[in-house]
């Protein structure tokens, strides 16, 4: 099926029933169906040439022995963790996009450019140069989980104020809304700044790789430290998809059918909080993902979060990799920083989304 | 049955509604009218759960202000005087919205029909937001619809909450709109409307509640409620209440319309 295959069929069913379920599940099933593919795709490049095919019959179990032994350890001990990770990480920036955006209301609230992120990151950095320090005690009994859940502290108190400050009466103001996200995030990274400045040799180059974000050195323990918080977080999600749903009537329409917005309120921050900080403290600020990926969905599959939710899980995990792929390639045997990947793709797009809807900024 | 006694409002510093007593029994149409400023959609925000009151409001017995969204849901759809939405949904997706949580199979023949119940056949796969304002408010009418569809359920009757629901609509669809509103309360749920159209009101309403200043000034049964004293208190507008096309019927003239404010007070 071509790309003007699948446009007509989105525009016959707009002009027909107006019920895009079908497609939307369609949809899922083709993106699951790609993140597979994508992910042998992922395991079998970078500058070991083991194919994607033989890559597929060892982990299959099917034929051992094709791949040589240095193969095996850059492809399992390796590349595997980094696939996983990468995986984990795309789903969860995606969700936490489309999340928030059912939250506030507006297609362009997102972790990254709300402050989100710089929050998350202020709460990991906090736990890597204090940790020895003023947090030890803490730090010792959350052992693995520190820094995870400093981020998670983080970018939770971050949402939380962002909310209070941009929503008044239930309606959010998109123009607050941004510029109090521009203040946070300035707030949040001047005091990461003076962390920073306490930093040590070794801390500074553990915080180096938060900056632009990365996947690099991921290891199956980094997997350990972020699958905790993001798995549930993006179950969590799921429950209130419904909910999230008849939030875009406005919180008053909500509420009139049955909708506690107050509790989809707390889950949705925390749920996002929860994956944004996970993925900032293992793979540092990887931006846009959050936005491009919902805003794609909905073009084809419609708002629904039923769909949308699931369908930005895989879709974020599938582009994740092939960005991943990129900043391995682009400047082999170096790699760029995935971040910088993602940005040089999603800025312009969050670009183009603005200048097709200049609407959207009515203040 | 709908009980509200002594409710008061406040908003900020300002009283909006001071001592209002209101009943809506089952099967019965009953219009809040009053002139802008009155306190008709504060009262109907929070008989729907959504002000704080002093005073009391109970919808089966149940208190209100206290009630869980969703056992209020249960009972009662509220049409709001404005409504927003801010992603792309269809229409067809909108009215679903109203559907219980779980509703399916049972759903799929409500949709249509609601939509057909607002004269929107034929709509269900056009984007809202495309919609003209009239159209806008039928699709929310229709997903309010969705959401009570049975007007009596378990022998527990079911409410409409109406905010102005013909204000942007054409004439025809003023009279259709109002006819469904009429036919849910025959067929034994409770409507409670605010309108401003006074004589949509003398033509649908079994019972009248004028508001004046955060308080009822005459309530009752249309013809006691529509007379020139009222009215002219009220709305503090030169008019008359006329009572030609059928036997018992009444409507309401204003006198400023070409000039007429004058033969006003030369009579």
């Amino acid at each position: 099926m071509t790309f003007a295959d699948v446009l007509s069929t989105v525009q016959a069913g707009r002009r027909s029933d107006g019920d895009r379920s079908a497609l939307a599940r369609t949809s899922i099933a083709v993106l699951a169906a790609l993140l597979v593919l994508s992910f042998f795709f992922s395991l079998a490049s970078g500058a070991s040439d083991a194919s994607a095919w033989q890559v597929f019959l060892e982990a299959a179990g099917l034929h051992t022995g094709t791949l040589q032994l240095s193969d095996r350890i850059i492809v399992f001990d390796i590349r595997l963790p980094r696939a996983v990770l990468g995986v984990l990480i795309g789903a969860s920036l995606a969700v936490s996009g489309a999340v928030m955006q059912g939250l506030f209301r507006n297609p362009l609230a997102d972790p990254g450019i709300v402050g989100v992120t710089a929050g998350a990151s202020l709460g990991a950095v906090s736990f890597i140069v204090l940790g020895a320090t003023a947090l030890a005690p803490v730090s010792a009994l959350l052992g693995l989980y520190a820094i995870p859940t400093g981020a998670f502290l983080g970018g939770l108190a971050i949402t939380l104020l962002l909310y209070r400050v941009a929503t008044r009466r239930g309606q959010t103001s998109v123009a607050t809304m941004l510029l109090a996200g521009i203040a946070l995030a300035a707030l949040a990274m001047a005091v990461t700044g003076v962390l920073i400045f306490h930093a040590d040799d070794q801390q500074l180059r553990d915080l180096t790789f938060w900056g632009l974000g990365s996947l690099a050195g991921a290891t199956w323990t980094r997997n350990l430290m972020a699958a905790p918080l993001i798995l549930p977080a993006l179950a969590g999600t799921m429950l209130i998809a419904r909910q999230l749903n008849t939030l875009a009537l406005g919180e008053g329409a909500a509420r009139h059918l049955g909708t506690d917005p107050q509790r989809i309120k707390m889950i949705s921050i925390v749920c996002v909080a929860a994956a944004t900080g996970a993925s900032v403290a293992v793979s540092g600020g990887i931006g846009f993902v959050g936005i491009v990926v919902p805003h794609l969905l909905r073009l084809v599959i419609g708002p629904d979060h039923r769909y949308l939710l699931p369908a930005s899980a895989l879709l974020g995990a599938i582009l994740l990799l092939f960005a991943d792929a990129i900043a391995r390639q682009i400047v082999a045997p170096a790699e760029l920083p995935i971040g910088i990947v993602t940005a040089l793709a999603g800025a312009p797009f969050f670009l183009w989304i603005l200048l097709r809807k200049r609407g959207i900024l009515d203040l | 049955m709908l009980i509200a006694e002594k409710l008061e409002v406040w908003l900020g510093r300002h009283r909006i509604l001071s001592g209002v007593d209101l009943r809506a029994r089952p099967g019965e149409l009953v219009v809040v009218i009053g002139p802008n400023g009155s306190g008709k959609t504060t009262l109907m925000r929070a008989l729907s759960g959504d002000l704080d009151y002093a005073g009391s409001a109970h919808l089966h017995g149940r208190e209100i202000a206290r009630a869980r969204p969703g056992d209020l849901a249960a009972m009662r759809g509220v049409l709001p005087q404005h409504s927003t939405l801010s992603f792309p949904f269809t229409v067809r997706e909108i009215v679903r919205l109203g559907l219980r949580e779980g509703a399916t199979d049972a759903g799929s023949s409500i949709v249509p029909a609601a939509l057909d119940r607002v004269d929107l056949s034929g709509f269900e796969g056009r984007m809202y937001q495309e919609l003209s304002g009239g159209e806008q408010q039928r699709v929310q009418l229709a997903r309010v619809l969705c959401q009570v569809w049975s007007p009596v359920v378990d022998d527990m009757a079911r409410y409409l909450f109406l905010d102005e629901p013909v204000s942007s609509l054409d004439i025809r669809h003023q009279i259709q709109i109002m006819e469904v509103a009429r036919d849910f309360a025959q067929r034994g749920g409770g409507v409670l409307a605010i309108l401003h159209d006074l004589n949509l009101t003398a033509m649908y309403a079994d019972h009248v509640v004028l508001l004046r200043n955060g308080a009822v000034h005459a309530e009752g049964k249309p013809e006691a409620v529509l007379t020139d004293g009222n009215l002219r208190a009220v709305y503090d507008c030169p008019l008359s209440v006329n009572r030609p096309p059928a036997p018992g019927q009444v409507f309401v003239l204003p006198h400023g319309a070409r000039g007429d404010a004058g033969a006003d007070a030369a009579r």
